[in-house]
């Protein structure tokens, strides 16, 4: 039996607008294993980096915690004191973002941001952390890392940037790496490249990955399980090879024939009718059913469980089995 | 036509925007008090019980009463009257400065920034030459050329004061250059000019209107500083400023002729600055929403 | 020669790059004597990285940006001098699609006189005629009358899009430059777009290029593709021939790159990209992929190579082609790319 890293229990998060609450997060429930790579899917707007951010409590000031607990290492961080999480912000959870350009501070060095991470968490001397930064940066495959550690972001490319946060990340060796899209604003060479070293620091320090990203490809090439959600909800869990053979779901199904790769060249693709519905009034019963092709009457009045179909393979609708 | 204007209206005001103004309690209050003002100014002679130029001997500097509201001058004018004649010239003057000062900084600007280049470089020093030229000077040379009178002063303040849009604009326009709904806009045939009118400015009119709320109150005040210099208007007429400077030497003795015109300078310059910063409120986020 | 729409010969745009009041004038190579032909009705997928000079070709084959040197043959004539007529005449028979469809529609105007504009400049058509134009051609993209009135923020990013297509081909035009028109769209939209976009293409008998850096969709919509790197093209090729016998070590390590979606491909062998794309202001001498190529020979370092038909219709840029052989790294991609 795998253990348990984060366990988080019915996450409910909406957004306070002008217009009402938006509830971008309702109802969600998800596991993730010590050592796996878990990619959170989905496209804008069904809540994956809300979920993503809720981890290490970054949410902006206007989310509102309606409900739910997430359980890291035994501790319920909903409840956790500041002083708690600063304690376990990039010493045990760690965070890359999407855009490398501005998650870097302009007006510090890159090897002083690196520093700071273990200089605030271990009991170590300024220098002692500017020498593991350097170091670190190296790991990350940062060139004349002594040099370069003296320089300020914006001579670092896109590429460079990314490692940096990396190195600034898992300095600390953390137990989970949280990254929101961390390759969809470089060139595809570099993504590869960056990839490429996640999956090394993943073995080499014991991190577990909850990736999030809507590239299949990526999702293909990293994940060990994969997560599927959709307005606010998941929808379904499985390992990856299983949501790519056989989907149980028809949203994960049609966003899987959506891509582009499996289809023969200047085919029509299968495409999903219609758009995401609106987070503030969402359809009644099941939120997809508006635009499902096996929706049934049960779909509008009742809302589907996530309920296991097979090991490991959970599914939020009344007719999976008819999922073909 | 009316059904237009009427469509145009209901339009405007379920928009976001209007329910966003109306939130910003400093703004209505700008707004209601500059209706106030446009309203006194435009009923004038309705409002005022005496003519503005009517004098009488007899009753010089009397305090406020029933038959004076706001007292009366040295001249036995009744400043009531005045002032509420006065509210004319004051917005008189706000509008000419805001044409002037506009119509000229802001095709100045949009052209510097469209063209860039030697163009933006030869209208960008020419701006900031005539900016660096103190009005007052130019204004005694009007004066002394032309003659004394408010529309001359303002015409010679303003003449040289349109770089803030110059410059404002100019800046709007490079950011907006670097959008592709301008080079789109070229794909698909625009010339320069139409590209720059259609396209460009009106992406602009927000800046520009949230400048021209908060300058007008700048013009209004400078061109009553230069009627109580007395170089502006000239008696008899009831120019605010123009009250003050007369109404100075009786300051002790009969405060009201100062009082009055002063307050009504600060309400006018105030309901625009909170107009002002309640447009700006509103329309930059809403155009960051967008 | 009739069937091909464009014909682009040693095109070349650089621009100036000036660091201080003293210093010699440098250039950005953004594009550096790029040839190439369109043949109607057919896309022409152009593909490469940040750098790449893909953009700056999109918009100067159109003359949105004016090209340093080179010529530019669009249906039988040279538009490289044009008067103001022939000019407008050129923008009428094209047209050009942006990534980012919100930045790329005014926000100041509603649908209906976005899509009215092109009509106005080129058409002396009355107005009713003009709103049966539009409203057709809204219906075209899948969009109907009920978005004439509203204004771009009021759309969804799919719907943007679909307008700026509207504008794009409501003159008809002959030639549509697609700029990343997919890559800012969700999965699901990308999908409904491209699925659009070919349909368009074949009721009109568009003739499109699309620009990207996602190969998989290059490979989707094209009937041939130029892969660019750093202002040069690489290799160009029938899209059959570039994904199954590609020629250039560039084009294979982009291959290895794109993340392929399919678990099986996972532990694929691939070609290891080093390093960071070059700046496009100092290309490296000689070949300028050679500083990141595995294959690198000392003839690479120091001499250019040419753009040469190594076999019918593929046209590789590598001092090694005939030797070099690529086949472990394309084994299992094959397969999967060609089922």
């Amino acid at each position: 039996m795998p253990e348990v890293l984060l366990d988080v229990r019915n996450l409910q998060i909406c957004y306070e607008t002008s217009r009402g609450c938006v509830r971008a997060v309702d109802g969600v429930s998800l596991e993730v294993y010590r050592g796996e790579t878990f990619c959170l899917v989905g496209e804008t707007g069904c809540g994956k980096s809300t979920l993503a951010l809720a981890i290490p409590r970054l949410l902006p000031p206007n989310a509102r915690l309606l409900n739910g607990e997430i359980i890291f290492k035994g501790k319920n961080l909903l409840t956790a004191s500041e002083i708690e999480l600063q304690k376990i912000r990039g010493r045990e959870i760690a965070m890359i973002f999407q855009n490398p350009m501005t998650s870097l501070n302009p007006v510090h060095r890159v090897g002083f941001q690196v520093a700071e991470v273990p200089a605030t968490h271990f009991r170590i001397s300024w220098r002692e952390a500017l020498v593991t930064a350097v170091k670190q940066l190296g790991r990350v495959g940062i060139p004349d890392p002594d040099l370069r550690s003296r320089d300020y972001p914006h001579t670092f490319s896109g590429g460079m940037k990314q490692r940096s946060m990396i190195a600034m990340m898992t300095i600390c060796k953390p137990s989970l790496l949280i990254a929101d899209e961390p390759t969809t604003a470089l060139d595809v060479t570099i993504q590869a490249q960056i990839l490429k070293l996640l999956h090394e620091l993943k073995i080499e320090y014991g991190l577990t990955l909850l990736l999030i990203t809507h590239n299949f490809g990526i999702v293909a090439e990293v994940c060990d399980r994969v997560g599927v959600m959709y307005a606010g909800k998941i929808v379904e869990v499985a390992d990856v090879r299983e949501i790519f053979e056989s989907p149980q779901h028809p949203y994960t199904k049609g966003l899987i024939e959506c891509v582009v790769a499996r289809r023969k060249s200047k085919s029509r693709l299968n495409q999903i009718p219609g758009a995401p519905p609106s987070l503030l009034s969402p359809p009644s019963g099941c939120r997809f059913h508006p635009r499902c092709t096996y929706v049934t009457h049960k779909c509008l009045s009742e809302e589907p469980r996530l309920v296991g179909v097979r090991e490991g393979h959970l599914v939020a609708c009344h007719n999976h089995e008819r999922v073909r | 036509m009316i059904l237009l204007i009427k469509e145009k209206i209901k339009s405007f005001s379920s928009s976001e925007g209007f329910r966003l103004f109306m939130r910003h309690k400093r703004g209505v209050a700008g707004l209601i008090l500059l209706s106030f003002m446009l309203f006194v100014a435009l009923t004038a002679d309705f409002i005022a019980p005496k003519r503005f130029d009517e004098v009488d001997p007899s009753s010089r500097l009397l305090p406020p009463s029933t038959e004076h509201v706001f007292g009366t001058d040295q001249l036995g004018r009744d400043i009531f009257s005045r002032i509420v004649y006065g509210a004319r010239i004051a917005l008189w003057v706000g509008l000419l400065v805001v044409v002037i000062e506009a119509g000229i900084g802001v095709p100045l600007g949009l052209i510097a920034g469209y063209y860039g280049g030697s163009v933006d470089k030869f209208i960008s020093a020419i701006t900031d030459m005539l900016w660096a030229f103190p009005p007052i000077i130019l204004a005694l040379a009007i004066v002394t050329i032309l003659g004394p009178g408010l529309t001359n002063v303002v015409i010679a303040v303003s003449i040289v004061s349109w770089a803030p849009y110059t410059r404002i604009v100019r800046a709007k326009t490079q950011s907006i250059m670097s959008r592709e709904f301008i080079t789109a806009a070229r794909a698909v045939g625009e010339s320069s000019f139409s590209t720059m009118f259609r396209y460009v400015l009106p992406n602009t009119l927000a800046s520009v209107i949230v400048l021209a709320t908060l300058t007008i109150p700048s013009a209004i005040l400078y061109t009553t500083a230069l009627s109580f210099l007395g170089f502006g208007a000239q008696p008899p007429t009831p120019d605010w400023g123009a009250m003050l400077n007369e109404g100075k030497d009786y300051i002790f003795k009969a405060p009201w002729c100062s009082i009055f015109p002063g307050l009504f300078i600060t309400l006018t310059a105030l309901s625009f600055n909170l107009l002002g910063d309640a447009l700006r409120d509103v329309l930059d986020p809403k155009l960051r929403l967008g | 020669m009739v069937t091909e729409l464009l014909i682009v010969r040693d095109l070349k745009k650089y621009f100036e790059f000036r660091k201080g009041f003293f210093t010699k004038t440098q250039y950005v190579r953004a594009v550096d004597g790029v040839s190439f032909s369109v043949e109607r009705g057919t896309t022409l997928g152009v593909v490469g990285e940040s750098g790449s000079g893909k953009t700056t070709l999109g918009l100067t084959v159109l003359r949105l940006i004016e090209p340093t040197s080179g010529d530019i043959v669009f249906n039988g004539s040279n538009v490289m001098h044009l008067n103001r007529k022939e000019l407008k005449n050129f923008r009428r028979s094209t047209g050009i699609v942006f990534q980012d469809p919100y930045s790329s529609l005014n926000p100041r105007m509603r649908v209906k006189e976005i899509l009215e504009r092109p009509l106005k400049i080129h058409t002396e058509d009355d107005s009713e005629t003009r709103l049966e134009k539009i409203v057709k051609t809204l219906e075209e993209v899948g969009l109907s009358s009920e978005h004439l009135m509203r204004y771009p923020h009021e759309l969804s990013g799919g719907q943007q899009q679909r307008v700026a297509i509207a504008r794009a081909i409501i003159l008809r035009p002959l030639l549509v430059v697609l700029d990343e028109p997919t890559s800012s769209l969700d999965v699901s939209v990308q999908a409904q777009i491209l699925n659009l976009l070919l349909e368009l293409q074949s009721r009109h008998e568009l003739t499109y290029i699309f620009i990207t850096h996602d190969l998989l969709t290059a490979k989707h919509v094209s009937d041939f593709i130029m892969v660019m790197y750093l202002g040069k093209v690489v290799e160009y090729s029938t899209t059959q021939e570039v994904f199954g016998n590609p020629r250039h070590p560039y084009t294979v390590s982009l291959l290895s790159s794109v993340p392929m979606p399919d678990p099986k491909l996972r532990g694929r062998k691939r070609v290891e990209v080093v390093g960071e794309p070059p700046s496009p202001l100092n290309p490296p001498k000689g070949c300028r992929y050679h500083p990141r190529c595995p294959y690198a020979t000392e003839v690479c370092r120091v001499k250019e190579p040419e753009l040469l038909e190594f076999s019918k219709k593929h046209f590789v840029a590598c001092h090694r082609v005939g030797e070099l052989s690529f086949d472990e790294f394309l084994r299992d991609v094959s397969s999967f790319l060609s089922e």
